[in-house]
């Protein structure tokens, strides 16, 4: 057995370690290796289920966009969506859009009790900032996009970081070179791990679908998303996210802003393109969760975040997504 | 509180582990097992970030109605959204962070359901893996005050207790690692599930936002 990943986390307990007494192999580092490996090679979501709403007439294609750094443990991806027609209809879903594989599915009347599972397999293995696509294409018939989600699935086993448990069994050597056994190897593998927080929010239309906007600034959202940040250092109050929006103009410029109840931020980027592009990712700091409180909510307060958008003059901003990503290196 | 001593990381030098020079000793390695923890408990995700877009702006309602309701009182669903979750030591799950952003169609007294279910059914009722929010007359879309209906009766959380967890453990088709073997891995998959009822079937309720995230909480 090597870097062996459960479904249950672990939590060794740092109340035995104390000054002039052992730190027992079985106790603390035979469960932090199951732990760390636990921490490698769980799953990220990197798109939370977010509502769509939108129709794709028949005949025609759906390709949504979401942008995120991706973790370089990750060998797959798993899509659920939720489709539904007013009669009958099929669609094919491609993940990413154009070059997926093909995976055609009958729609069905009314809401989807169980989701859609599309499987994409990843030719490498990469941490890397993505534009995550996924294509739906109506056949036969018009097609609402529900909702969908994308994480990235569990490993069974992890052959880079993961820590073998045998180990750390008694008499085994402890702290003993520098690859991933022992003591170290739980050392090794925390310095390494990914364990994000990754997709913090998403909103996306079909491309061929976009929201435009000519005029002064406007609220996308009709209740601004509530979002906190990882809590990482001792007297933190903030944390560092990623925002990025795809949007284009038909000429000139417009603007797309996000900003914050509670952290103020107000963070505006200007779109100059007119065909659709990722805006350079922008940092914002906003608050990080209080550890003290059940809730982690600081102060008893969300920080809620509002897209604005605009296009100057006579010009016309027309947006596809806005994602809010975890980089953090932990 | 949480699982770490520390409530944060303890930042420290890859370059002072790995050589037999290095000492372990006894704080060293708390603060090995006080990261562990804490990485791990902030490795909750967020799972729903449903938020619907100004009708203005749309060029639809803004909200999501159940069907037609067919009678009062009664709780119709409205959407579900399924994710996989963390597993604790002790089998329960994180605990969750829910915000349900919703309206009455017109002055009905509106009231929405969330409920996090699992593969083999719905979960036992009366448990704080449900929650309902506080009726509302408005019909301006807002963030709705609620709590879970289990002893717990949280006003901003939703749990799963380890049996409750245990019902939505399934297993995904996968492979070893890249290109590798076909395998398959245990996973805990869950659906969140929002309904809502109304004072008056005329008047559909609108469901505007709902956000769920996990948090590992201070109990």
């Amino acid at each position: 057995m090597s870097g062996v990943v459960q479904v249950q986390r672990q939590e060794p307990s740092p109340d035995e370690m104390l000054s002039g007494g052992p730190i027992s192999s079985g106790r603390q580092w035979y469960p932090a290796a199951f732990g760390s490996n636990w921490l490698a090679g769980q799953s990220a979501v990197l798109v939370p289920n977010v509502v769509i709403d939108k129709s794709v007439v028949a005949g025609s294609t759906g390709v949504l966009h979401f942008r995120a750094l991706t973790r370089a443990i990750a060998i797959e991806r798993v899509w659920m969506l939720r489709l539904r027609t007013a009669t009958t209809a099929t669609a094919t879903i491609k993940a990413p859009a154009s070059t997926g594989a093909s995976l055609v599915v009958g729609v069905s009347p009314g809401r989807m009790a169980l989701p859609i599972v599309y499987r994409e397999i990843l030719a490498s293995q990469a941490s890397a900032l993505t534009d995550l696509t996924i294509e739906v294409a109506a056949a036969t018939g018009d097609i609402e996009i529900d909702s969908l989600c994308c994480f990235e699935l569990a490993r069974i086993e992890l052959d880079v970081l993961g820590v073998d448990p045998q180990t750390e069994r008694p008499r085994q050597s402890i702290y003993e070179g520098t690859g991933v056994e022992s003591a170290t190897g739980v050392i090794a593998s925390l310095f390494t791990a990914d364990p994000r927080r990754v997709g913090m929010f998403h909103w996306a239309v079909p491309v061929i679908t976009p929201v435009t906007r000519n005029g002064a600034y406007t609220n996308l959202l009709t209740l601004a998303q509530p979002m906190l940040a990882r809590k990482l250092s001792d007297g933190a109050n903030s944390g560092v996210l990623n925002w990025s929006a795809y949007a284009k103009v038909n000429a000139g410029t417009g603007e797309v802003r996000v900003s914050t109840s509670n952290s103020g931020v107000s963070d505006p980027v200007t779109v100059s393109v007119t065909s659709f592009a990722w805006t350079t990712a922008r940092e914002i700091e906003i608050d990080c969760e209080d550890m003290s409180k059940n809730d982690g909510l600081p102060g008893g307060l969300w920080d809620d975040l509002q897209i604005q958008i605009r296009g100057n003059g006579a010009d016309t901003l027309s947006i596809a997504a806005l994602s809010v990503w975890d980089a953090e290196a932990t | 509180m949480s699982t770490s001593e520390f409530e944060c990381r303890i930042l420290t030098d890859a370059a002072d582990y790995g050589l037999s020079t290095n000492p372990l000793d006894v704080a060293t390695s708390r603060y090995v097992i006080n990261n562990l923890n804490h990485l791990s408990d902030e490795f909750g995700q967020v799972l729903s970030c449903m938020s619907s877009t100004v009708a203005a702006l749309s060029g639809k309602t803004g909200y999501l109605t159940p069907a037609t309701p067919a009678a009062t009182g009664v709780f119709y669903p409205v959407v579900s959204h399924t994710f996989p979750i963390k597993v604790r030591a002790a089998g329960q799950s994180y605990k969750f962070r829910i915000r349900i952003g919703g309206a009455s169609g017109n002055t009905a007294s509106t009231l929405f359901l969330a409920q996090l279910t699992g593969g083999s059914g719905l979960l036992t009722s009366g448990t704080d893996a449900q929650y309902v929010t506080a009726a509302t007359t408005s019909s301006t879309a807002a963030w709705l005050t609620g709590a879970s209906l289990g002893p717990n009766a949280y006003t901003t959380l939703m749990e799963l207790t380890s049996e409750q967890v245990n019902r939505c453990l399934i297993s995904m088709p996968t492979t070893i690692d890249l290109g590798g073997d076909d395998a398959s891995v245990q996973v805990a998959m869950v659906t969140l599930l929002i309904s809502a009822s109304t004072a008056n079937v005329a008047h559909v309720p609108r469901l505007y936002n709902v956000m769920l995230a996990e948090v590992i909480g201070t109990s």
